[in-house]
This record gives C-alpha cells, sequence and structure tokens, in this order.
C-alpha cells in the first residue's frame, strides 16, 4: 500500500469500493504518513465545511417578482386573439355505389335475356379456346357492349362501396 | 458582542472562499458537488436528474474532491477550516 494509492481512496471518499479491513489500513497508513495525513485531515475538514456551508437566502423581492412575472404571461396570452381554425373542406360525394350496382346487374340482365344468342351450354368459340357457355351469351355487338356496360357498372359500384368503408383499425379520435 | 461578530465575519470569508473553490470547479463536478453535499441528494437520484449514470456521479464528485483537496492544501484555506 502506496501514498498514491491511499490518497486515491482518500479522494474517493464514502465512494471508495474497498473492503472494510483495506480501507482501515489505508487510514492507518495515512494517519502516520507525513504525506498522507495532511491529504486525509484536508479531505475530512474539506467534507465536513462543504456540508456545513449555509443555504443562501433567497431575495426579498423573489415572490413578488415570479408573480409580476407570472401575471405578465398570463396578460400577454389573455390579450392575444384565440386562433382561428378553418375547418377542411370535405367534397361530400353522394353515395351512388349502390345504384350503380342495382343499375348495372339490370342492363346486364336486359342484355344477357334480351339476345339470347347462345343459350346456357352451348359452345362458344373463343379464338382457339371453345368453352361451354354458362350464361347466354349476346353474338351481336351492341349486346356485347350493353353487358360489359352493366358489368362494368356493376363493378363500379361493388368498388365504390368497398372503397368508402372505414378499416377497421382506423380511429378517429386524435 | 464584538468577538461573536468577529468570529461571524470569519466564519462567513471562509464560506465564500470555499464557494469560491467550488465555483471553480469544472461545470460537472460543480453540479455534482452542489447537489450532493449541499441538497443532500443521493448518488442515485443525482444520476437520474442529470441522465447518467451512478458511476459518472462517482467519478465526477472523485475529481471534485481531488481538485478542491488540493487547493485547500495549496493554499491558506485549509488552515482556516481546520479552525
Amino acid at each position: 500500500m502506496n501514498c498514491r494509492h491511499v490518497i486515491g481512496l482518500i479522494d474517493a471518499g464514502p465512494f471508495a469500493d474497498y473492503p472494510r479491513q483495506h480501507l482501515d489500513a489505508a487510514w492507518a497508513h495515512a494517519r502516520q504518513c507525513h504525506t498522507c495525513g495532511p491529504a486525509l485531515e484536508a479531505a475530512a475538514a474539506m467534507t465536513d465545511r462543504l456540508r456545513a456551508l449555509p443555504r443562501p437566502a433567497l431575495p426579498r423581492d423573489l415572490t413578488a417578482g415570479v408573480l409580476a412575472h407570472t401575471a405578465a404571461i398570463e396578460g400577454a396570452r389573455a390579450a392575444r386573439p384565440a386562433p382561428v381554425f378553418e375547418a377542411k373542406r370535405r367534397v361530400v360525394m353522394p353515395d351512388v355505389s349502390g345504384w350503380a350496382m342495382v343499375a348495372g346487374a339490370v342492363v346486364a340482365t336486359v342484355a344477357i335475356t334480351a339476345s339470347g344468342d347462345v343459350a346456357p351450354g352451348d359452345i362458344v368459340s373463343l379464338d382457339r379456346v371453345a368453352v361451354r357457355s354458362v350464361v347466354a351469351i349476346p353474338a351481336m355487338t351492341p349486346g356485347l357492349l350493353t353487358l360489359a356496360a352493366g358489368l362494368a357498372l356493376y363493378a363500379f359500384g361493388l368498388f365504390a362501396s368497398l372503397s368508402t368503408q372505414r378499416p377497421p383499425y382506423s380511429s378517429t379520435s386524435p | 458582542v464584538e468577538a461573536v461578530g468577529l468570529n461571524t465575519l470569519i466564519a462567513d470569508e471562509r464560506d465564500r472562499r470555499i464557494w469560491q473553490a467550488v465555483a471553480a470547479l469544472p461545470s460537472g463536478e460543480r453540479t455534482a458537488v452542489i447537489l450532493y453535499y449541499r441538497e443532500e441528494m443521493a448518488v442515485r437520484d443525482i444520476a437520474g436528474a442529470l441522465g447518467v449514470t451512478s458511476g459518472t456521479i462517482k467519478a465526477l464528485l472523485f475529481r471534485a474532491r481531488r481538485h478542491l483537496r488540493q487547493r485547500f492544501e495549496a493554499s491558506d484555506l485549509f488552515q482556516e477550516i481546520s479552525r
């Protein structure tokens, strides 16, 4: 145990993480050592004085100053005009999805039933593929166009209704 | 009465010089010393308030104690505070 180590323990003070016996030996060394002794006394006196230092008294006008400052802030806040939040304009579209689905279904049904060119069960040749028709398919161009328009209208109504629904995890709260 | 007044003056001057020594410490060491010795906060509480580990606070206090002790030993302040 040398003086450098003991002075390190003195500076560490209550934070010296050593066994009790080791610290006792260090203090015993310090009391007999001309180098460590003054350091130990200085550290002890310094610690005592630091703990005994008086707390400075608060300024007499501290309370009045804090209250005046607070009142000034509150006054400035009250004088400031309240912010105006403009509601964001939303373009509300009428919900036509249901009507579109109904109209599309009606048009497609009329196109199928009115033409009757291809009956259910007939073989339909599409380019190189021959398939058996499940429903009646109009063979003429106006009938096909009417059927396509009806199906498109039905699909539009279907997806429009799905897109307007909120997902279940969304929340309107901020 | 005069002796009491003189002792008070000496004590005030002694405290003022100790405060000067503390004020001359680096910022971290000064903060740790004030919170630990004057405010009597625990090392763990100081560490929580400053957002550092307890080991950092212990290291700051260790260095502060060494700086103060060296300053006290080098000046006559040690003789004054030992009285």
